[in-house]
């Protein structure tokens, strides 16, 4: 309570000072007028008046300055020992001061990181134009599969009338060069980049006639990669559009290989939050 | 400041405390409250009572509120707060042990 009391009037002391200048001055002025007053209803004129007034209430500059002090001074000496104080009983307390710290360390990292996760996967927006006109379809997971077969996607595109556009997007089920790499790829529908409104960094993206049984690419399906993916491993050749990538294609089945045709930009993160 | 008697610092706190303990008062009235009750014995030199009060408020032992006083104008009035009423009784207390003390040497010596 009076740490809050005394917290609020220095505050007010050193952001309202002004205001604090005036009401000083205002109660003091006032107490001043009232001896005055008095001392002229005992009969003195009113420069005798003053002068006695004055006389008996002091220098006012002088009480001011120590009105002041009581505030200013006071924050200052009780800021200062208390960090006095603070420091002493770190000093005495070297263990205890050692878990302050490292709790504080810990809690503070640990917050940081938390929000750093939380910033990456829900807060930032998709890099995709008009990221919340993006609606994601699924059956209640509850009553089975949540996936859809491509036939049905097929369907449902083709007789949507309340979006603009369907589009789809298989699980991370393209592994890398051999079948125990980690998911590296998915298949997505043709009209996928055109809908999110991707642009390539470099070649081109997939477009609705990649979605063809009979496309190909020099005999190959079309594949777009990611900007990292070009650094890692075409170390970010401009040559990379139309060479082959190899990859272990899904679990249990034969390689796959693709023709690259584009490569997307480097803040593209895939349409899934969830995703990297 | 040499008047009738001069007050020692920090029984001026305590007087004060004691005055506005009753009821809500500005600078002015406490002043001549204390004139008052003491017989014109003690004279607080007046403008001296106003860095007093002003300690008193950063403490939190007191409270100031701006209100319309009795001579139609605004005034500072001094309102004792419940740790104030603390440390009210807790310096009375000491003052009496003081006093008796200094009496008794008195009267022995």
């Amino acid at each position: 309570m009076r740490v809050l009391t005394t917290f609020r009037l220095r505050l007010r002391s050193v952001f309202r000072s002004r205001r604090v200048e005036g009401e000083l001055a205002e109660e003091l002025r006032d107490h001043l007028e009232r001896l005055v007053a008095l001392h002229m209803a005992a009969g003195s004129s009113q420069a005798d008046a003053r002068a006695a007034a004055h006389r008996e209430f002091g220098n006012v500059g002088l009480i001011r300055e120590q009105c002041r002090d009581t505030r200013r001074v006071a924050w200052l000496e009780d800021f200062g020992r208390d960090v006095a104080y603070a420091l002493r009983s770190m000093r005495r307390a070297p263990g205890h001061t050692a878990v302050m710290a490292l709790s504080l360390a810990l809690g503070i990292g640990a917050n940081t990181a938390t929000f750093t996760l939380v910033n990456t996967l829900l807060l930032r927006p998709l890099p995709v134009s008009n990221p919340h006109e993006l609606v994601e379809l699924g059956f209640d997971s509850s009553t089975g599969s949540g996936n859809f077969s491509y036939p049905l996607y097929e369907r449902v595109r083709d007789q949507n009338s309340t979006f603009r556009h369907v589009l789809a997007v298989s699980s991370p089920v393209i592994r890398g060069e051999s079948a125990d790499h980690p998911p590296v790829g998915r298949y997505v529908s043709g009209n996928f980049f055109e809908a999110l409104g991707v642009r390539a960094a470099l070649g081109r993206l997939l477009t609705p006639a990649d979605d063809r049984l009979d496309a190909s690419v020099d005999g190959l399906p079309a594949a777009v990669i990611s900007h990292g993916l070009w650094h890692r491993v075409f170390g970010g050749d401009p040559g990379v559009v139309g060479q082959t990538l190899a990859v272990a294609g899904p679990p249990g089945g034969s390689g796959v290989r693709f023709a690259i045709v584009g490569v997307l930009p480097r803040d593209f993160r895939g349409a899934d939050r969830r995703a990297t | 400041m040499s008047k009738p008697t001069d007050l020692v610092q920090g029984t001026l706190d305590l007087l004060v405390l004691k005055i506005i303990a009753l009821e809500p008062m500005h600078g002015w009235a406490i002043a001549q409250r204390i004139k008052q009750i003491s017989n014109d014995v003690l004279q607080v030199g007046q403008g001296s009572l106003y860095p007093a009060l002003h300690k008193l408020e950063q403490q939190g032992w007191i409270e100031a509120e701006w209100r319309d006083s009795e001579n139609n104008r605004r005034a500072k009035y001094y309102t004792l707060t419940r740790e104030g009423r603390r440390a009210l009784e807790q310096e009375a207390a000491r003052w009496e042990r003081l006093s008796a003390a200094i009496s008794l040497i008195l009267r022995q010596a």
